[in-house]
């Protein structure tokens, strides 16, 4: 799973957690299935908690203990806490993002029945999804007929906002919807440029691009509660603990 | 679980620079390309604890928790 530090203050307290109570922009830990008990120490990043070069064969090792107990064809459906966030980070993946729009009555069942759909291996990692009940988004949206919908959305380059590349009706069948975002999805790869950051975060201050977060841009890294001033005083010490039973979110 | 490990193999590929810079983090010119070519696949994330949780208690599998910034300086579509 990956959140947004900044998204909420919930978001923030989680964080805290996994830190020791500071709050840094990124965390990482591996948890187990119950999402309760530790199986790495905590710390900003893989290669701080797992070491540099071998990251990828501590998961492996750890992978490796939990062997699938469902079929991976069920896994749930990926959803975010607002389009706002979700057309933000599906510009950062540069994806397409599929917003799933409606009231819960109509939408709840397309939880499941999409599974076929998000869980195929020519969507799986392709693409983001979102539910949203409301309306407030609409105007973020180019190009969009109100209405229950799918919505296959372009996020823009900041992800401030996006513009619609196909509408399907959410009684859509599973192979119209894959074929729609297989579709889309070739026509968003040749025409999309790929990403620099450090171009992109330039060319963004020079635009005015802002985007206000709920909880207060920069660290608490003496854990005081607050967040520092820039440059403030980063606390020594352990970071993180042990595998264990922790207190996680 | 193959599938799993190649997309914890990604991961690994993906937070070195993927991280959203700040205070401790690093700097806007330290941020590289992305990984991945658009329309490529890359890590079927979730992006709420609820759904993330719930997702493993169905499937059994252990969860790698990322925490990052959406922005750098305030500059949003950085992950």
């Amino acid at each position: 799973m990956r959140i947004d530090s900044y998204e909420t203050k919930e978001h923030q307290e989680y964080v805290r957690t996994f830190l020791d109570g500071r709050f840094e922009n990124s965390a990482f830990c591996l948890l187990a299935p119950n999402g309760q008990d530790w199986l790495t120490r905590a710390g900003r990043g893989p290669e701080m908690v797992l070491g540099h070069r071998s990251s990828v064969i501590q998961m492996k090792t750890v992978a490796a203990k939990y062997p699938d107990r469902k079929s991976g064809r069920q896994a749930l459906v990926q959803d975010f806490h607002s389009v706002r966030q979700a057309l933000n980070v599906a510009s950062a993946d540069q994806r397409v993002l599929v917003i799933v729009s409606g009231p819960r009555e109509q939408t709840e069942e397309l939880r499941s029945s999409l599974q076929s759909v998000t869980n195929d291996e020519r969507v799986v990692g392709r693409f983001h999804f979102d539910f949203d009940e409301t309306e407030d988004w609409y105007k973020q949206i180019k190009n969009l007929k109100a209405g229950p919908s799918i919505v296959v959305v372009r996020p823009s380059e900041f992800g401030m906002n996006g513009t619609v590349m196909k509408q399907l009706p959410l009684a859509a069948k599973g192979a119209e919807i894959i074929k729609t975002l297989l579709v889309a999805n070739l026509e968003f790869a040749k025409t999309t440029k790929k990403k620099v950051y450090s171009s992109h975060v330039s060319k963004g201050t020079k635009l005015g691009i802002y985007f206000d977060s709920v909880v207060p841009y920069g660290e608490d890294r003496d854990g005081d509660g607050k967040i520092d001033h820039r440059g403030g005083s980063p606390r020594g010490g352990r970071r993180g603990d042990a595998p264990g039973r922790r207190s996680s979110p | 679980m193959k599938r799993m490990i190649s997309m914890l193999g990604m991961a690994c590929l993906l937070f070195t620079g993927g991280i959203a810079c700040g205070q401790g983090g690093p700097r806007p010119s330290d941020l590289g390309a992305s990984k991945l070519d658009p329309g490529e696949p890359g890590i079927a994330w979730y992006t709420t604890w609820e759904t993330a949780q719930a997702e493993a208690k169905r499937s059994g599998r252990p969860i790698m928790f990322v925490a990052a910034a959406t922005q750098c300086h305030g500059v949003s579509g950085v992950f």
